[in-house]
Order: structure tokens, then sequence, then C-alpha cells
């Protein structure tokens, strides 16, 4: 017998099921809508009920509304949902998406953080379970797809770990001197070779420290007390001198 | 039915009259024994198959006003039952409690209640090999194959694209076709729901 042939044989004798098969008789059906109705509660679970059968797949949606904008994490949080309740591809979406956020993880800067690892190892056990799902489910692909991802997975794990970034433009050794060496070009150090010394010094923590102590000597150097005009009259000095006076005896 | 080329006997589009919408009564004598047809070819856990054949048609009684305005209240009604079975199955595997995983691991003696005994023994092997197809291989082949549902119609039940319908009809047929010429139809270490 060939298959069309079994499938229509067995149609028919499902059309063709005794009343004693069936699952639920008329009468009993009746019955118990009957009770439902008349119990306040659980007329309250039955519509509740009703209303829930759309959840699944609300929740697909928004997962493939977000997916699509990009955003991985929302996306991953409502297909989370709708495989939960096995809701058609949602399992194998599901394991692309944490598959995608395994892989951008992995290509953050602090990669090698033991946080950092620890996520993308917790992503890609997910997404794997979600495959696995995904494929007894039927969705063939995905043993390709897990497959895939341990590749890139163990790819990511087995390369050397990243040098630390080099600095720009200025050495941060201990050695560096050129703040220190700085010679000004007029002996007084101008607007524009402060601020060329601040740029330097922002990248190179060893050149940070000899400006923030050239600074602190050119502050130093400057006189303190009370300053006189020498291009004042006599009256505007004593005026000056009247009113420290003054503030002096307001003090006392 | 659109993947063999051959109608269903039994299937809506076969007849005709699938779509029964002038009292309710008419509508659970024709679709019930279709209902517990399909869950019994998705499952051999028979309280799952009268729970969930009860709540869907309870259902379907509360809203029998609404939903008979529907172009196809069968769709919904298998759509109902569908999620429902996707749900409690779900929940099994999770807790260890599904009696189709312990049918797979060989742990099911005394757990299967008789319920096939009168059916015939070609109806026996056809559902046990169905039974052991992927979850969503097995549901679109019965919508399908056995209930004339067209490929549209299964997507929209099963949640997915026609064209995705279509695929896995196809795929479950292949293996259906190698399950059934072999002298085993439900091999051991099958992945099962």
């Amino acid at each position: 017998m060939d298959l069309d042939a079994a499938l229509a044989a067995t149609a028919d004798s499902i059309a063709r099921m005794p009343e004693e098969v069936r699952a639920v008789g008329l009468d009993e059906l009746r019955t118990e809508l009957q009770r439902r109705k008349g119990d306040d509660i659980a007329w309250a679970k039955h519509t509740a009920f009703i209303d829930s059968l759309e959840l699944e797949q609300a929740a697909y949606e928004l997962g493939r509304r977000h997916d699509e904008s990009g955003d991985l994490g929302g996306a991953a949080r409502w297909y989370r949902v709708a495989a939960k309740n096995d809701y058609a591809d949602a399992a194998l979406r599901l394991g692309m998406v944490l598959d995608l956020l395994a892989d951008r993880c992995a290509g953050y800067d602090d990669h090698d953080a033991p946080d950092t690892r620890h996520q993308e190892l917790h992503l890609v056990t997910e997404a794997a379970h979600a495959y696995s799902e995904a494929y007894a489910a039927g969705y063939a692909e995905a043993a390709d797809k897990v497959d895939e991802m341990l590749a890139a997975f163990t790819r990511r794990q087995n390369r050397p770990p990243r040098e630390p970034a080099p600095a720009r433009t200025a050495p941060s050794g201990h050695d560096c001197s050129y703040v220190r060496e700085f010679t000004p070009e007029s002996g007084v150090l101008s607007e524009n070779e402060i601020q060329e010394l601040s740029r330097y010094s922002a990248q190179c923590l060893t050149c940070m420290k000899e400006f923030v102590t050239l600074v602190r000597a050119a502050a130093s150097a400057l006189p303190t007390g009370n300053v006189t005009d020498p291009c004042a009259t006599d009256d505007e000095t004593t005026r000056s001198t009247g009113r420290v006076r003054v503030t002096a005896c307001d003090d006392r | 039915m659109i993947m063999s080329g051959r109608p269903v006997p039994g299937g809506p589009s076969a007849r005709g009259a699938g779509e029964i919408r002038s009292s309710f009564d008419e509508f659970y004598l024709y679709w019930l024994p279709r209902l517990t047809g399909y869950l019994e070819s998705q499952t051999s856990d028979h309280r799952w198959v009268e729970d969930i054949a009860q709540e869907s048609m309870l259902t379907m009684a509360a809203k029998w006003d609404y939903l008979m305005t529907y172009d196809k209240p069968s769709a919904w009604l298998f759509k109902t039952a569908t999620t429902m079975l996707r749900r409690w199955q779900s929940r099994a595997r999770e807790q260890c409690t599904s009696i189709d995983d312990m049918i797979t691991r060989g742990a099911h003696a005394g757990l299967v209640a008789p319920r096939f005994e009168s059916r015939t023994a070609a109806h026996l092997d056809l559902m046990n090999a169905i039974r052991t197809l992927p979850r969503r291989q097995r549901e679109a082949l019965a919508l399908h194959c056995l209930f004339g549902f067209p490929l549209a119609d299964v997507g929209r039940i099963m949640g997915i694209t026609e064209g995705s319908a279509k695929t896995h009809v196809h795929r479950a047929r292949k293996r259906l076709e190698d399950l059934l010429r072999s002298p085993r139809p439900a091999a051991d270490g099958e992945m099962r729901a």
C-alpha cells in the first residue's frame, strides 16, 4: 500500500470513528458548559484561557519586530516567551538571535574580562538549547546552525589575548620627558605652548605629572598680598590703603 | 490535497461540506472525530486527547455565535487545539512527565490505554509512524494529508507561512515513506517531541 492510500484509509477510519471512542460526548459537553457558566470562577478561568490563546503569537510578532529593527536584546526577550510554549519557529529564531548576541559580545573591547566571557558562554549555551528544541520540532537547519555556532565559539576561545592598545601619539613609559624637557621659545610659556603641553599630557601619565608640577611651580611664583599699581597716583594709593584699613577696622 | 495530487476521502475539500455553520451540534458531529484523530496523531497520551478535545470544543461552543461568522471555524478549532497541545507538551517536556518521551525511551509499559484496539493494524501502524515524526512535520502532515486543509490554512493554524507548511509536509511525507518501508515503523531512537 502506498502512502497516499494509507493516508486515505486512515482519514476514512477517523471520519467513521465510533461514538464510544470519541474524546467527549455532546451531552457531556453541554453539561460542562452549563456548569462553567453557573460558576463565576470557572467561567472567569475559561474566558481568561480563551483570551490567552493568542499570547504566543503576539510575543512572536513582537520578537520579529525587534529583530527587524536590530534590537537583538528585545527580540530575544520576546522569542523566549514564544519559544517557551513551542510557537512556530520561535526556538529557531531565538537560537539565531542569541548566536548573534554571543558573537557581538565577543567583539567587545573587554572581551577577555571574566564577566564578558561568562556572558558569552551563557548566550552560547542558551542558543544551543534553543537550536536543539528547534531541531526536535522539525527544523533540520538548526543542526547546521549549532555546528557553525560552536565552531565560531571555539575559534574565539582559542584566539590569543588582545595586546593592550598603544598610546595614540605619546609614549606612556616612565622615560617620557617631553614636558620636562620642553623649552619655551621666548623663555616664558605662551598660551599656545601651555595648550600643547596640556594636550600631550592628557595622553601620557608621566607628562601629566610633570605638567601638574610645572603649573604648581608657576602658580607659586606669582606674588601674593596687595599689589600696588606703579602707575597709580598718590590719591588712589591712599584711597586704596584707606580702604584696606577700613576693612581691617571692620574685621576687628 | 495539493502535495499528493489525490483528494483525501474524509477531508473537507474532498467532501465540499467542510465548513458547517448551521448549528453547533452539526459542527460538533462532523469535526469532533477529526479533532480526536488529529490529536491522536500528535500524542500517545489519551488524557491529553480527551482534555484538549473537550476544552477546544467548549471554547467553540462558548463563542459559537461569533465564530460561526468566520470563513473557516474549523481552522480556529484546530488552531486552539494545536496551541493547547504545544503548551502542554512543552510543559511536560520541561517536567519530564511526557508520555511521548517515555515511549521514546521505552519506559511506557501500561501507560498507553488500549484505545486503538478496535482499529485496523494499518491504521495503527500509520498513526504510530506519524507520531514518530518531529512535531511540526506531524502537525502539517495530519492537517494537510489526513484532514485536507489547504496549505494556506495549515500555515495559519500552525503560525507559519504557507511555504514553511509545504516544506514540513514534504519532509514529513518523505520520512513517513521511509518509515513505512522499513520493518519497524516506530524505530527506536527517533527524535520525538
